[in-house]
């Protein structure tokens, strides 16, 4: 009977303690997401006009963040693509402060390489689609596991990030589509090879930001047929928000040295560089700014997008045209509030082949 | 902007903020606190995103760099800054960190502060807010509707901060004044 008792005590304490632990780890856990759903009329990825129109819940990503002290959290996201059809680690990594202004991040990082990789929130830009450019010459979203550190000037108008981390893996690139099959999305990704990225962002007056990145790594991971590939990233890019107006563009070049070897040992003709470029312009029609207590913005915009991944190729071989694209693309954002966005736009696609075609899309974007 | 204060006085009065209790009309309350809330807390109402880790990196190490020691803890759209031990609270500062920021999709909407401290009350009806052991001061409107303690009786403050939208002298609305052991 006496250890019936002492055993329900033991159990009350273990019920009872949790309470205040709990209180304490809430405080500690924040837990966000986004999403966007898309209706595309034809489908995505293709240049046939006949292809047929698709529905798809393109992205739910959802991320916990743990604070063990405030000098050091650990940050995660779950990105389920495509209705859950494709399941795969956004970002996991451990942050810790080496000062205030310092912070030292290791794990699988979003590769600080132009505006959009790191900062792909859907509701952030105004297409449905993301930037045709940071698709196809920067792979976005692309994150790789490695360390370095995150830091920003006392005033904030510096910032920088740099890393080093795996390097790409040069037997998945293709012709037109770049260097996407190469990112490992640190899934037992090979790790023979290196590569160092940083990227320096600074805001010279309120409401203008630029930015450069660079990346520069090892991309044959020791295959022995590749020999040496090294891949190298260069990008600009600028923004000004002000006034009601939204105005943006990026420049991004590639070089792979050893793209020769990658069409010897897969078959797949890729490019040598490859170049890509894209500006923005958009304005609020409802007049709203953050900074003015407003609420709701309805943003007409209108962006031309030029890129070619097979803008040089190696000797020998012919650069494909349809690689060539050019993509104008306009029209409406209308968000409620600013984590909810309702969209729908026009593209104009055009590659050195002449075939065109033009796309209809509709999509409904949110975060929190 | 009402909302955005009566949220923010829910914050810093919930328990989970370990602060005073009671919320919404102002009153002086007499409940003691069960645990010990820090020396002074600032609590910035942002709007923006707040969502990503990356933005949240970036507003951390904003804030802290301009905190003189205090430490900075990012919520559903607000931050709190928390200084456990009695200092001097760089209040203009840490308000710049986010009021005068360069991030693009942030803005500052509202700032609450409470300290443990006293009130000075002159003859001519002005107060004196007086952080403890810091001999730093603001300026205090203490509304009708809130009882006035005695002078130098030390008290936990919450208040709203005013003046700095348009960068002048800081001041403070007392919303809620408790007795402090």
């Amino acid at each position: 009977m006496r250890r019936t008792i002492v055993g329900f005590c033991l159990l009350l304490s273990l019920v009872a303690q949790p309470c205040s632990a709990e209180e304490s780890r809430s405080e500690r856990i924040s837990f966000g997401g986004y999403g966007d759903i898309h209706y595309n009329n034809p489908a995505i990825g293709t240049m046939k006009q006949s292809a047929v129109s698709e529905a798809d819940v393109h992205r739910l990503v959802l991320g916990w963040g743990y604070e063990f002290t405030p000098q050091i959290r650990i940050d995660v996201e779950v990105d389920y693509e495509h209705a859950a059809k494709g399941i795969e680690l956004e970002l996991a990594y451990l942050d810790y402060d080496l000062n205030p202004n310092l912070t030292f991040r290791a794990g699988s990082v979003l590769m600080p390489v132009g505006p959009l990789n790191e900062f792909h929130e859907p509701p952030l830009y105004y297409s449905v689609e993301r930037p045709y450019v940071e698709k196809y010459i920067v792979p976005t979203t692309w994150q790789e596991i490695g360390m370095g550190l995150v830091g920003r000037s006392k005033n904030g108008a510096l910032a920088y990030r740099g890393y080093v981390v795996t390097g790409l893996d040069a037997m998945g690139f293709t012709g037109l589509e770049g260097l996407d099959g190469g990112i490992s999305h640190g899934s037992e990704g090979k790790a023979e090879d290196l590569a160092g990225v940083a990227r320096v962002e600074y805001a010279a007056v309120s409401g203008l930001s630029l930015g450069v990145s660079g990346y520069y790594g090892g991309a044959d991971q020791g295959d022995s047929t590749l020999k040496k590939v090294l891949v190298a990233i260069g990008s600009a890019d600028a923004r000004y928000r002000g006034h009601g107006w939204d105005v943006r563009g990026a420049a991004y070049g590639v070089t792979v040295d050893g793209a020769g070897r990658v069409f010897s040992a897969t078959g797949q003709g890729i490019g040598k560089t490859m170049i890509g470029w894209y500006g923005e312009i958009a304005y609020d029609l409802l007049g709203r700014d953050a900074r003015e207590g407003g609420s709701r913005s309805l943003m007409v915009f209108g962006r031309f997008e030029d890129f070619d991944t097979m803008n040089e190729v190696p000797s020998g071989l012919v650069s494909d045209p349809s690689a060539a694209r050019r993509v104008i693309t306009a029209g409406l954002s209308y968000l409620p509030i600013e984590k909810v966005a309702l969209k729908g736009d026009f593209e104009h696609w055009k590659d050195d082949t002449d075939t065109q075609l033009n796309r209809f899309n509709l999509g409904l974007a949110f975060r929190f | 902007m009402k909302m955005v204060v009566a949220a923010l006085i829910l914050i810093a009065s919930s328990p989970a903020m370990a602060a005073p209790s009671s919320a919404g009309r102002p009153t002086v309350a007499a409940a003691p606190d069960k645990a010990d809330p820090p020396f002074a807390r600032v609590y910035l109402a942002v709007r923006g995103c707040m969502s990503c880790s990356h933005c949240r990196t970036a507003i951390r190490q904003m804030v802290r760099s301009n905190a003189g020691g205090g430490e900075a803890r990012l919520g559903e759209d607000q931050v709190e800054v928390r200084y456990a031990t009695p200092r001097a609270v760089p209040l203009r500062d840490v308000i710049r960190s986010l009021a005068e920021s360069r991030l693009h999709d942030l803005s500052l909407v509202d700032v609450l502060f409470e300290a443990r401290g006293t009130i000075g009350l002159a003859e001519d009806g002005t107060a004196t807010f007086a952080l403890a052991e810091t001999g730093q001061s603001f300026p205090l409107v203490i509304d009708r509707a809130i009882a006035r303690p005695a002078g130098g009786m030390p008290v936990r403050l919450t208040a709203v901060v005013d003046g700095w939208r348009k960068k002048g002298t800081l001041s403070l609305s007392a919303r809620e004044i408790r007795p402090a052991g």
